[in-house]
């Protein structure tokens, strides 16, 4: 689908033209009217909220003359008014003119009602961009993918991105603007715990009393940011500097990459910033770094570089692959792709980068005096024999000094400018965030900040503990936070403002390379939500702007002379800036004396803090990525202490079990996973966790690892661990209950025959036997219709056999595909006691499996979609006919047939189906068990994101994976419509597809010999999984994993 | 009112007396004690303490029931990999203990085995009883209930058929089958009994509804001519269903694949285990019911006996059954199986395997000894704990085959939520009401064939092949 321009007026596109014509539709009907634009009904929804209450107090009062002696059609009309303008003022007090509901007279371009119509726009994330193209279906954004020429995303797109659409109809994001009264006084010791009153208000109060605190020169004004690197955010900065020249501005996040930036300037004594270019190399060394997971958008350019550099699809040309070694304290998603992998202690980390470096021969490192690194011969030897292809990189809460050494050792293996591209850092002179926290901080506790701006982030919540942010924040006589929701950082301000969804609002930023994206909205903010840019200019500006003139003007700025309405449209439909990407910075010199690794403290236990799906804790409330299974743990709605079975055996705690956390008087108590392959010693603990304003889904989810963090090493620390005897259920979704010792050992031996591997050597020999012929005559399922002996009518192009393969050796099974099928075909998600029962939805199942010991445990990711098999074992079992076969060899499921007596589910060998327990579309996620004539009703809000191409399933039916049916459709009738042209190989792509950041997803025709998927299945090493063996004849085919353990053959 | 006598020895040269005590002396007598079952109000008090826990259980049931519809099957524990649990286990325990009824009254019958006669009324309104509460789980046990009739085949304007390949399909067929020949056997061989109480009625209302129901029922040689034609054909008819009901139920696990379901065993085996279960449930409501109701002298110390030795020959047949099935998953080498079966001892649900076991392939062998079968509490418990183990062989085969099958990313474990185990003593409830009701209401034995098997009958039969029937 070509990304089109968005409707020309800034911020009154068509969607507020509905909004306000099915508001006229309410008013003068009083109820609403069917044919109007339903998403509007959400009215009503917000009609159970308290700010709805407060806002009809508020309302102007009836005429009580008029309410008396009306007739019953004016009564309507006035109360149909009133819940309808309430509603949409969300504070009350609004009374927005009538206005009349009118048909596009022209139709704006590229849009047909119920066509949907795609966007390019952006996200950004800790000041990095991922160019995006949004999926909008009558105005309402449904479905996120990447952005084909964005150059980080590449059309791949991570699991955040394919959630953030669920969090732009999240029903608890804040609502307008809220003031509190929490004035305190500055006098006496400190502040008291007042009464807080929470009222709703307006732009204007807001507008108007905020321009009044602040004095001419801004001194006591203190602005507190994300990270971010958007143009326009930054010419407001310089704007408001300029005119408050006496005002300070920080900025924090809570996951930073400041040591890698620290840690290079350390070694080459200027700020610039590293990008891997792993496509390029061959050898690829990971000290602690969770390259292609832990939120970090960069790991969707990481993992499709790495995957490129394995590919081993064509005999002739494709031979070599890379190898990766990954040493880390924790079990990552890198570590389960790795070659070889070593468990070691994050402290130890840097000894080892010390030890690398001196046997690499960088100089200006002191040699250790004995050496203790097992792989330490073969890393050498591997990253000498291919200097300028290698590449050796370190995570970033590994510290400065392990950064510099990895940098030395780059640059000392000719990597730089080859497998590791240095840009120049934007914010040269930025402190780093905790630092500029600290300052932050110090100033607000001395009551120099008078005011305080916080423009997004939540640091109340992820603040490092030993800052004491909240008790600062309760010195600051008037502080204002802007954000997507009333967080615990809003509970402490005096003004909360309603932040715009990165889907409602103009904007720009800049993605690795400083390529410019621009933001554009897809939809009227619904909730009156305004961005920061817009903020800054309500006080900066005399006459503020709206966001779309802030960026474009920047972009005019970025262009320069050629810039014209024209190139405007198509920067908009592109996505990307062209011309506006970095230089890669020179890197000359590099400082003399490297600082060397610091030894470890064995004897206590090392906690480990990493990020997982809800970041650092800003997605806490998105149940799609609660309920994504963690790639590793494969748990949902929690975090774990994570440890291996040998150190829980040393703290003497079980699985399930809350171990006690204490670090220097913090305490917390953490439920107990045993994850094997973690070093032993190190326990580790996922932030974002533990939120206690977050709303409804992702309140008291976990435990809150902030509080164990301090500005000392936000990466990890020592902590003294105690057994409690409590227990806390964990909802991991694999492995529900312990494994007994013979279940054990038949795991083990059924593991090669599920997911087989091979090595590089054996990458283009076969694996599986040669299936069994059939005595009989069957089914082809290639398009033919058996039914009918001619077939000379069907054109040969129109006969199609659909396929799949899944590539083991790229597939990282970070679990992006997994929300991309969620958010695509409409999945509900269940809640955790629903996941214990074992009754997750996801339409596909990342299998994750350990090999071999615990201490030396391989793990291994095996994506299980519904294999839509020749001889499906659940269509002749089905008594009534609901899951069939189409001629074109797609197992399908007709909801509205279907009874539900699961038996396809039990005899389906891969158990991929999925049974609707209850109503999972409706209520809330804690009334399942209520019967439904009392459960609440339907969030309208979280209806708006359904994709209206599929059915959303009622209770008591099965569900599965369709190939994405709805998107073969679409595209047959595209291909139809222009001149019944044969449909292209790649041309329809399934949701997981197309998300997938390695490309190991391929789907297509088998028909067609030539074909991607066609390809794959005929290599060698594709096998269907418990083909031989049941006769199932699986159309989904993966391809065995290949590892490079040994060296490289070329 | 009667002196029991022991008619358990067996001397070849002398045949056994079927019907003891005076009463036997007399075609009257037997019509008095049976129908006087009905006529005596008020019935005994155990009989209204029976009634009252019977009733409380149906209404649970009711309510376990209005539960599941009004919410979903999600208040019962199954989850992915347990799509089935106690519904189909219940389904088939109660399908199975259906047997007993048919196979008495119509495989008996056709081999001339007239002990039956005392129990054969009975048994098969056990069996009507059962197949109630067995079709009741299949019903209720679907996602969506409110169109459970697409499972027949009915002309609509869907113009869908079901699916002929489904064994689920041939489950409708076969149990609807069964219960539609088991009501008309039961209820035709019930005609000349019905009439007895029609004409003994005392009051209005029993004297028009036994009169509708015996169909003008006058006893005239014509009558019995007809009917025992009838009664033969049904009993036909009836005889090969006996052996189709199970078979076909087990082949919702044999042509499925899971490891443990996939086996050509089942049909005999699954036979072979309802008319097992059939006959413990028989003795389990036989002991009490003569008991209750002074019906020592027709359901004998020989009917237990008789009863005893067909569990003990049908528990040899499944305990065979069981070793089978593991030998030929060691020798049929194929790995899933044979951690299926490993697993059904050792796994973590020992417990159910270990049960099914003791209670179907050990405990009856105490059957061997005849102080045992004639010690009729004895037989009562044992009878009991067959109940129980049948009923966890089929948890077993379903619930321990579903929670480990192919993949071990997706095993999982199973227990039952409240609401199915209150659902499996609601459907108790069910089944002892109507049991109590028929009781009370009906005539609990067959009197017409009884007396053709009284010692005088049989006596007069052998000189002068002279009827009399009352």
């Amino acid at each position: 689908m070509p990304s089109m321009t968005p409707p020309e007026t800034p911020n009154h596109g068509p969607d507020q033209y509905v909004r306000l014509s099915s508001l006229s539709v309410l008013s003068q009907a009083g109820k609403p009217d069917l044919l109007a634009p339903h998403y509007w009904r959400s009215l009503e929804q917000l009609a159970d909220t308290p700010e709805f209450r407060e806002g009809l107090a508020h309302q102007p009062a009836l005429n009580a003359d008029e309410a008396l002696h009306a007739s019953r059609r004016r009564f309507l009309q006035t109360m149909g008014a009133s819940l309808g303008l309430a509603g949409l003022a969300g504070s009350g007090c609004i009374r927005l003119p009538e206005e009349k509901l009118a048909p596009y007279a022209h139709r704006p371009e590229n849009r047909a009602p119920g066509n949907p119509v795609s966007y390019a726009t952006a996200m950004e994330i800790g000041g990095m961009a991922q160019g995006l193209l949004v999926t909008s279906f009558d105005g309402r954004p449904i479905k996120i993918e990447g952005n084909p020429s964005h150059p980080l995303n590449r059309g791949a797109a991570d699991m955040l991105v394919q959630a953030s659409v669920l969090e732009l109809y999240d029903p608890d994001r804040s609502r307008g603007v809220i003031k509190r009264g929490l004035y305190r006084s500055l006098s006496g010791d400190g502040p008291h715990d007042e009464q807080i009153t929470a009222a709703p208000a307006s732009w204007d109060d807001f507008r108007s009393e905020f321009s009044k605190q602040i004095p001419a020169d801004g001194a006591g004004f203190c602005v507190l940011s994300e990270a971010s690197n958007s143009p326009s955010l930054a010419a407001m900065r310089a704007k408001f500097q300029a005119k408050f020249p006496m005002a300070q501005w920080f900025e924090y996040e809570a996951v930073s990459d400041d040591n890698v930036r620290e840690g290079t300037f350390v070694a080459f004594g200027q700020n610039v910033l590293p990008v891997l270019e792993l496509a390029d190399a061959k050898v690829i060394v990971s000290l602690d770094a969770d390259l292609f997971g832990g939120g970090s958008p960069l790991a969707i350019k990481y993992a499709r570089d790495f995957a490129a550099g394995r590919r081993l699809h064509d005999e002739k040309t494709q031979k070599g692959m890379n190898r990766l070694y990954v040493i880390e304290p924790l079990h990552t998603i890198t570590g389960a792709s790795a070659d070889r992998r070593l468990a070691c202690r994050a402290g130890e980390i840097g000894a080892i980068a010390t030890e690398l470096a001196a046997a690499l021969g960088v100089e200006g490192v002191e040699v250790p005096k004995d050496s203790h690194l097992p792989l330490l011969n073969a890393m050498k030897t591997d990253l000498e024999d291919n200097m300028g292809h290698a590449v050796v990189v370190a995570g970033p809460q590994q510290s400065a000094e392990v950064h510099a050494l990895v940098a030395a050792i780059n640059h000392k293996l000719h990597n730089v400018g080859k497998t590791v591209i240095y840009y120049p850092d934007p914010q040269p002179k930025r402190l780093s965030h905790a630092t500029a926290l600290e300052a932050a901080v110090k100033r607000m506790n001395t009551v120099e900040v008078k005011t305080l701006l916080i423009l997004g982030g939540n640091p109340v919540y992820n603040a490092p503990e030993d800052l004491k942010f909240a008790e600062a924040l309760k010195k600051v006589p008037y502080s204002v936070h802007l954000a997507l929701h009333e967080d615990e950082t809003s509970q402490l301000c005096t003004w909360h403002l309603s932040q715009a969804h990165y889907l409602e609002s103009w904007g720009d930023a800049r993605t690795f390379n400083g390529a410019v994206s621009i933001l554009q909205p897809l939809i009227e903010p619904l909730f009156e939500g305004r961005s920061a840019i817009e903020i800054l200019s309500l006080i900066v500006d005399e006459k503020p702007r709206t966001g779309h003139n802030i960026v474009r003007e920047t972009a005019k700025s970025l262009v320069g002379n050629s810039y014209t309405e024209y190139r405007w449209k198509k920067l908009l439909a592109e996505g990307v800036i062209a011309g506006t990407e970095w230089k890669a910075a020179q890197i000359e010199k590099r400082s003399e004396k490297l600082p060397s690794g610091r030894g470890v403290v064995k004897n206590q236990y090392e906690l480990v803090f990493y990020t997982d799906k809800v970041y650092d804790g800003r997605f806490a409330n998105n149940g799609w990525l609660q309920e994504l299974p963690d790639p590793m743990t494969r748990l949902t709605w929690d975090n774990a202490a994570v440890m291996s079975e040998k150190t829980a055996q040393t703290i003497e705690v079980k699985q399930d079990e809350l171990v006690e956390l204490t670090v220097e008087g913090s305490r917390i108590l953490a439920p107990v996973f045993f994850l094997p392959g973690v070093a032993e010693g190190v326990i580790g603990l996922a932030l974002g966790y533990g939120r206690t304003v977050a709303g409804h889904v992702g309140n008291a989810v976990g435990c809150n690892a902030f509080t164990l963090r301090t500005t000392g090493n936000l990466g990890w620390r020592s902590v003294k661990a105690r057994p409690t005897g409590k227990k806390h259920r964990l909802a991991t979704v694999q492995d529900h209950h312990i494994v007994d010792p013979y279940g054990k050992e038949a795991v083990q031996e059924r593991i090669p025959e599920l997911l087989h591997e091979v090595s590089l050597a054996k990458a283009y020999e076969g694996i599986r036997d040669k299936p069994a012929k059939s005595i009989f005559d069957e089914h082809k399922f290639d398009g033919t219709s058996p039914a009918s002996g001619d077939q000379s009518l069907v054109p040969k192009h129109d006969l199609h056999k659909w396929g799949m393969a899944v590539d083991l050796s790229s597939c990282t099974g970070c679990g992006a595909c997994v929300v991309a099928c969620q958010a695509e075909n409409n999945i509900p998600i269940v809640g955790k006691e629903q996941v214990l029962h074992g009754r997750e939805m996801h339409w596909i199942r990342i299998d994750r499996y350990f090999r071999g010991e615990p201490e030396e445990a391989v793990a291994v990711h095996q994506p299980v979609f519904c294999m839509h098999c020749e001889n499906a074992p659940c269509e002749s079992v089905c008594p009534v006919a609901a899951t069939t076969h189409s001629q074109e060899g797609i197992n399908m499921m007709t909801y509205n047939r279907c009874v539900g007596t699961r038996y396809c589910a039990n005899n389906c060998p891969y158990k991929v189906r999925r049974f609707n327990f209850f109503d999972f579309n409706r209520g809330t996620l804690t009334d399942h068990y209520v019967p439904n004539l009392f459960r609440q009703p339907v969030t309208e809000l979280i209806e708006m994101q359904k994709n209206p191409d599929v059915t959303v399933r009622m209770r008591g039916v099965m569900e599965k994976c369709t190939y994405c049916i709805q998107r073969i459709e679409q595209t047959r009738i595209a291909a139809k419509r222009e001149g019944d042209r044969p449909i292209r190989d790649g041309e329809i792509q399934t949701a997981c597809q197309q998300t997938c950041p390695t490309q190991a997803i391929v789907f297509g025709d088998l028909n067609d010999a030539e074909s991607r998927v066609s390809k794959l299945h005929a290599l060698p090493r594709a096998y269907g999984m418990l083909d031989p063996e049941l006769n199932t004849k699986p159309r989904t085919q993966y391809v065995a994993r290949v590892r490079n353990e040994k060296r490289n053959d070329e | 009112m009667t002196t029991e006598t022991d008619n358990t020895p067996d001397n070849p040269r002398q045949r056994a007396t079927l019907i003891l005590g005076e009463t036997g002396q007399s075609l009257h007598e037997v019509t008095v004690a049976v129908a006087g079952v009905a006529e005596a109000p008020p019935p005994p008090r155990a009989w209204y303490v029976a009634m009252a826990i019977s009733l409380s259980l149906l209404g649970v049931l009711g309510l376990m029931v209005l539960y599941l519809f009004f919410t979903g099957v999600g208040v019962w524990n199954l989850n992915r990999p347990v799509g089935w649990a106690f519904d189909i286990t219940n389904f088939v325990f109660w399908v199975g203990i259906g047997h007993a009824g048919t196979l008495i009254s119509a495989i008996l019958f056709l081999f001339r085995q007239k002990w039956r006669t005392s129990i054969n009324r009975f048994a098969e309104a056990m069996t009507i009883f059962a197949v109630a509460c067995a079709g009741l789980f299949p019903a209720i046990h679907i996602g969506r209930v409110w169109v459970f009739y697409w499972l027949f085949p009915y002309p609509n304007q869907m113009a869908m058929w079901p699916n002929y390949l489904s064994p689920l399909l041939w489950d409708v067929f076969a149990v609807s089958t069964y219960a539609t020949v088991s009501v008309l056997f039961w209820y035709m061989g019930m005609v000349p009994d019905l009439a007895t109480f029609r004409d003994r009625a005392k009051s209005k209302i029993a004297y028009y509804s036994y009169g509708i129901f015996s169909l003008g029922w006058r006893g005239s040689n014509r009558h019995w001519h007809i009917y025992e034609r009838a009664y033969l054909i049904l009993a036909a008819l009836a005889t090969p269903l006996v052996l189709s009901v199970h078979s076909v139920v087990s082949f919702d696990f044999a042509v499925s694949q899971l490891p443990g379901w996939h086996t050509t065993i089942f049909p005999p085996y699954f036979v072979t285990g309802a008319i097992f279960s059939g006959f413990a449930m028989v003795v389990t409501l036989a002991v009490p019911a003569r008991e209750l109701f002074g019906l020592k002298n027709f359901i004998t110390l020989r009917h237990i006996d008789n009863m005893a030795k067909v569990i003990l020959l049908t528990s040899c047949i499944v305990g065979y059954a069981y070793s089978m099935e593991f030998f030929i998953a060691w020798y049929g080498g194929n790995s899933w199986e044979q951690f299926h079966f490993h697993n059904r001892l050792n796994g973590p649900m020992w417990w159910a395997g270990w049960t099914m076991l003791t209670c179907n392939a050990i405990v009856p062998h105490v059957l061997w000894f005849k102080s045992v079968r004639t010690s009729v509490w004895v037989l009562f418990v044992v009878s009991l704990l067959v109940n129980v183990g049948m009923w966890f062989e089929r948890y077993v085969i379903i619930v321990v085959g579903l929670t480990r099958d192919f993949l071990p990313s997706s095993w999982g474990s199973y227990a039952p939520s409240y609401v199915e185990v209150l659902t499996l003593l609601g459907s108790f409830g069910l089944f002892l009401t109507l049991f109590l009701l028929f009781c009370r209401y009906l005539p609990m034995v067959a009197m017409a064939e009884v007396k053709s098997i009284l010692p005088s009958q049989q006596h007069r039969e052998e000189h002068g092949h002279e009827h009399e029937k009352v």
